[in-house]
């Protein structure tokens, strides 16, 4: 076989892969002046099989559902470019730690200095990809760049909100000035700390385990940076491939030309790289995760604003058959936004029960009695997502056996975003992943958080919950925020401005070849610097 | 000479409908640039910002004087998503959109010839049944049914070929027969009728007559003729052949300017669709044009119309 | 050459009567002889085989695929029948007006269909989808966005074909307007090649119908549209083939119907033309 690869590199040349931008008509016609033809038929004849199933013990290959839109820090904002940004190109001052608690990273300590005072030391050792040292004026720049209205970076808006002023006390000492105490500071400091020398020309030169090496568009190459102040990373090479289909993405993995699939598998095609000859080669490695799926309601809606329909509501949808069937049993079911497992989560609490009769009971209560079955007609949005529209249509089958007629309208992303955002909606679900600080309820439930100003989409309004979350993002007392945060979630189970669906759990399959690999509650990337790869 | 810069110059107002129309439809269409790019934690004064940055701000009269006058001087604009100069995120997807096509006109023809030839030396006899059910049928097989099929029976059961991804010229085979099957069928038909015309010009008579051996007659004197309108018609598929192309990429992962441009309407990124459309109507019109110029100058009839 | 046409009916026949009883009849009676609800589902079922209360088994939501098909046949033909209604109504309309009036008219209107060739037609039914919202009134006005200009092309190269023939020439000297020449003496005479244009038309709609479904943008969700279960169907193909080989079917089928509709009406109509 090794006989046939300088020829296989050739003909992709030819074909125009490994250079993306050469017009491939005048080199396969180059190519077919001479010996082309006959070296389409060998390959045809005798490489399938062979090509894709070469693995290298250097390059870990690891498969996305998606390309990042971009890797620069400043303005990536999917999962995939933060992740790879984040965790593998940059380095953050803090990094969210396996139990959700903030954990070093740029910086190696840090203390409280005042209610609204935080002093940083960083790592001596940490140098950029040019060699040049990580110094607090690194620091500076890139807090001050993010926050600068005319770079609009996604992130400005949020830290212009908090930070008064960013400061270098001496090279390796940063000091930060909040505008007012605020309890869950240090988890929005997980942001890549940026060289104030790159410019414009180099966004990508970071100080991260791994440089940035190129990228085409189903492919993003990163290589080991040898001088990582914390030791260089296990493998020379990490592959991402992108596979946008997820069929594709399960033959793919079986065909065996990937290392490591983070959540990237439909949930029904988990189960089958556990047993047989896939179980031989993969394990599967599962734990709860941080996101949390809801339903939705528009409480400015006039059927919805009624408690009563939203209770009833939740009380007619099963979301344990939903969990079992749709999500395979790879959910736990939610009670609420925290994960389980967070220190805050209020313990003992519960879902409305599948009960289609109270259901009922609760509709006429309400004033909604059924005539011909129907009580009034409701509409739901979603994505064209398969899965939500399949979970929608779960949902619509549910309400109908009550009397609610509810209509599914699915629409391509966009727009569906824009009618969530601007109100436009009844009733619909979607999911907030890394959630770990409790202060997102001020950001989901705060009366000032309506759309565009924050993500409050429900247009939930409670003064007495406005207050709570006012004070739990000043109270710096871990206990007095307990008390305060079981109190925010009694009073948000009362209310059902959304039913908790279920907590997504982490899967990834991971080749046996791999060592050192790790489910972070993220799903993120923060274990692949320490992964190994044992032959093929 | 005169009929071609006629020609030409009847592209500008063709190519000018077509901006007119992208841009119309594209900010007409709901959802917000700024939206998508920004996520929903950014404030309205981050949004104005942005508004204004990317020049959405203006009345769209403004934008559209600007657009037209930008893409005439050959700017396309950058890229909401990347923010990369959209002619780069163009040149870097077009090498494979048109290995897809020509992958698509290489299986089409290597199916089209043999079937036509087939159907028409035996018209009206069984073997020209087949073939032209076979014909029939490729058009009316769904692209986004056959491609799966296709990676069902041999990448999966045979395991002779790969999933998916570009590469190799294995891995080109399943992206250009799904493509390439509706064009077949077509070309197979085209073929079929054109050799059956052909064959029964008095020049074949006569070289039939003057004892030439049927294989002679059939592959240097008819199939040369009757290929004309064949070459013809697949030119002027290629307006269907880039439609299809966006169907077929999104099946097989296919890194082209049909996945380009369909992240690109989801995304709501404006400059990169308006580049994409543009590039596949100076495609469009230059193909046609090409192909109308070579059959006038195949057959001189032609230009006197 | 009588041989022919006698031969060329009976296949006209043979496939009106498989389209009626095939794919018509089903739609239309959809009602009354699916066995099942098509919208009902029940996820323990999902991917069940075929069984014999379920001849062709069940789909991912476990509803039953014999009863979606029957189903389907009415969207397709619907949503087949009523763009090309409107496509061939509005080109049929601009051919005319071009060809009869020439000039500036013709210019313009054909510049205009060269726009829209030029324009990926699949972006812009995507488009209009979006800019409208999905449903399936939306998805037949934006095939009949694309359909409209080969109907136009169509009916303006046959006007400049019988323009100059007796009988126009005699209703113009005799003072008929402009409109009344066109829809009395010259519509009725262009009438053949434009259903023969029709049934390929029907033909590509439904494809179309099936392409926009199958990217998630045609019929609303739970709608049992061929397209729509071909692209649920893909998701499982590797552990259940059959739920997608169904409606795959019954789209070729239907398909490979009107292009032979299309193909036999041609022959019937227009002597002169072979295959």
């Amino acid at each position: 076989m090794d006989g046939y690869s300088p020829m296989i590199r050739r003909l992709e040349i030819a074909m125009g892969t490994t250079r993306g931008t050469t017009p491939v008509m005048r080199r396969w016609l180059d190519r077919r002046t001479g010996c082309a033809p006959v070296l389409a038929l060998v390959l045809l004849l005798f490489l399938p099989g062979g090509l894709w199933a070469a693995s290298d013990p250097d390059e870990l290959v690891v498969m996305l559902e998606a390309a990042p839109k971009t890797l620069d820090p400043v303005y990536a904002t999917d999962a995939y470019g933060v992740r790879i940004a984040q965790q593998l190109i940059f380095e953050p001052l803090v990094q969210l730690g396996d139990d959700l608690t903030i954990v070093p990273a740029l910086a190696e300590r840090w203390e409280r200095t005042s209610p609204t005072g935080y002093r940083f030391y960083l790592a001596r050792k940490a140098r950029f990809h040019d060699g040049s040292p990580v110094e607090a004026a690194d620091v500076v720049y890139t807090l001050e760049s993010l926050m600068d209205p005319v770079v609009a970076s996604p992130y400005g808006p949020a830290l212009r909100d908090k930070i008064a002023a960013v400061r270098a006390v001496d090279a390796h000492t940063v000091d930060f000035e909040l505008k007012a105490p605020f309890a869950a500071f240090l988890s929005e400091l997980t942001i890549p700390i940026r060289s104030r020398h790159a410019g414009k020309d180099r966004p990508l030169l970071g100080s991260g385990p791994f440089r940035f090496e190129r990228r085409s568009p189903n492919e993003i190459v990163l290589v080991r940076n040898p001088d990582f102040h914390r030791g260089p990373a296990g493998v020379e090479r990490i592959v991402f491939k992108v596979v946008k289909d997820e069929n594709t993405r399960v033959l793919k993995l079986r065909k065996g030309s990937i290392d490591l699939a983070i959540n990237a598998l439909p949930l029904d095609k988990v189960a089958q790289f556990r047993q047989g000859k896939l179980g031989e080669r993969f394990t599967v490695l599962e734990a709860p995760g941080l996101s949390y799926q809801y339903l939705g309601f528009n409480l400015q809606d006039p059927i919805l604003s009624n408690p009563l329909v939203r209770r009833a509501i939740a009380h007619a949808i099963d979301v344990d058959t939903l969990i079992t069937h749709r999500q395979k049993g790879h959910s736990q079911r939610a009670t609420g936004l925290l994960p389980p497992g967070s220190p805050f989560e209020l313990s003992g609490a519960e879902s409305p029960p599948y009960d289609p009769a109270l259901a009922a009971s609760l509709l006429d209560e309400a004033g909604y009695a059924a005539i011909n079955g129907s009580r009034f007609k409701i509409s739901y949005k979603t994505s064209t997502d398969r899965s939500a529209v399949i979970q929608a249509r779960v949902i619509q089958n549910d309400l109908r056996k009550v009397g609610i007629e509810m209509i599914v309208r699915s629409y391509e992303w966009g727009t569906f975003y824009e009618d969530i955002q601007k109100g436009n909606f009844q009733l619909f679900s979607l999911r907030w992943v890394g959630v770990s600080d409790p202060d997102f309820y001020y950001e989901l439930f705060h009366s000032s958080r309506h759309p565009p100003h924050g993500r409050n989409r429900v247009r939930y309004a409670n003064p007495r919950l406005d207050r709570l979350l006012e004070e739990g993002r000043t109270a710096l007392d871990e206990g007095q925020r307990r008390r305060i945060y079981y109190e925010v979630q009694r009073i948000l189970a009362r209310d059902l401005p959304y039913i908790s669906l279920w907590h997504n759990n982490n899967i990834a399959v991971v080749s046996k070849a791999l060592t050192g690999f790790r489910l972070h509650p993220t799903g993120g990337f923060h274990y692949l610097p320490r992964v190994r790869k044992t032959g093929p | 000479m005169e009929y071609l810069l006629r020609r030409l110059l009847w592209t500008l107002p063709v190519l000018l409908g077509v901006l007119t129309l992208v841009f119309f439809l594209l900010h007409l269409v709901p959802g917000d640039p700024v939206d998508v790019m920004l996520g929903e934690n950014a404030l309205p004064a981050d949004r104005a910002l942005m508004r204004a940055e990317l020049g959405l701000d203006r009345p769209l009269a403004t934008q559209y004087v600007d657009f037209l006058r930008r893409t005439l001087s050959g700017d396309l604009g950058t890229s909401f998503g990347s923010r990369r100069p959209v002619t780069h995120e163009i040149a870097e997807r077009l090498p494979a959109t048109m290995e897809l096509m020509l992958g698509a006109m290489a299986v089409a023809f290597a199916l089209a010839f043999p079937l036509g030839i087939v159907a028409a030396l035996h018209h009206g006899r069984w073997p020209d049944h087949v073939a032209s059910f076979f014909a029939l049928l490729g058009v009316a097989i769904p692209n986004f049914w056959l491609g799966p099929l296709l990676i069902l029976l041999f990448a999966v059961h045979l395991d002779w070929l790969p999933v998916n991804e570009r590469g190799g010229l294995e891995h080109l085979v399943l992206p250009a027969i799904t493509l390439g099957t509706a064009l077949a069928a077509l070309l197979s038909r085209m073929t079929h009728t054109s050799l059956v015309e052909v064959l029964g010009e008095d020049y074949i008579r006569t070289a039939r007559a003057k004892g030439v051996p049927e294989r002679t007659v059939v592959a240097r004197h008819a199939l040369r003729n009757a290929a004309i309108p064949v070459v013809t018609v697949a030119g002027l598929q290629v307006g269907a052949l880039l439609s299809g192309a966006i169907v077929t990429e999104s099946i097989f992962d296919w890194p082209g300017l049909g996945s380009l441009l369909l992240e690109g309407i989801y995304g709501r990124n404006y400059p990169l669709v308006q580049g994409c459309v543009l590039v596949i109507a100076i495609t469009y019109i230059a193909i046609n044009l090409a192909t109308d110029l070579v059959y006038g100058w195949l057959d001189p009839r032609i230009r006197q119309e | 050459m009588n041989g022919r046409g006698t031969q060329g009916a009976r296949r006209l026949w043979i496939l009106l009567a498989l389209l009626g009883l095939g794919f018509l009849a089903p739609g239309l009676l959809a009602p009354w002889i699916a066995p099942h609800d098509p919208f009902a589902l029940d996820l323990a079922l999902s991917l069940a085989p075929p069984s014999a209360a379920y001849p062709l088994g069940h789909d991912e939501q476990g509803a039953g695929i014999f009863s979606r098909l029957i189903y389907g046949a009415r969207i397709s033909l619907m949503v087949g029948l009523a763009a090309v209604t409107v496509s061939a109504v509005i080109g049929v309309l601009l051919g005319l007006v071009a060809g009869y009036l020439g000039g500036w008219v013709d210019l313009f209107l054909m510049r205009l269909v060269d726009v829209f060739l030029a324009f990926p037609g699949l972006l812009l039914a995507i488009a209009l989808v979006a800019v409208m919202g999905p449903g399936l009134t939306n998805v037949i006005i934006a095939l009949s966005a694309l359909g409209w200009t080969a109907f136009a092309r169509l009916a303006r190269g046959q006007v400049l074909a019988v323009r100059a023939e007796e009988h126009v020439l005699a209703a113009q000297a005799l003072g008929a307007g402009a409109w009344r020449v066109m829809l009395r003496h010259i519509l009725p005479n262009i009438l053949a090649p434009l259903l023969v244009q029709a049934s390929f038309a029907i033909a590509a709609a439904i494809l179309a119908e099936a392409t926009l479904s199958f990217l998630g943008l045609g019929a609303p969700p739970g709608t049992p549209s061929w397209g729509a279960m071909l692209s649920d169907g893909k998701h499982v193909l590797l552990e259940a083939p059959h739920v997608s080989i169904p409606p795959g079917a019954a789209i070729m089928g239907v398909v490979l119907a009107f292009n032979m509709l299309g193909d036999t009406l041609g022959d019937l109509l227009d002597p002169k033309r072979k295959r």
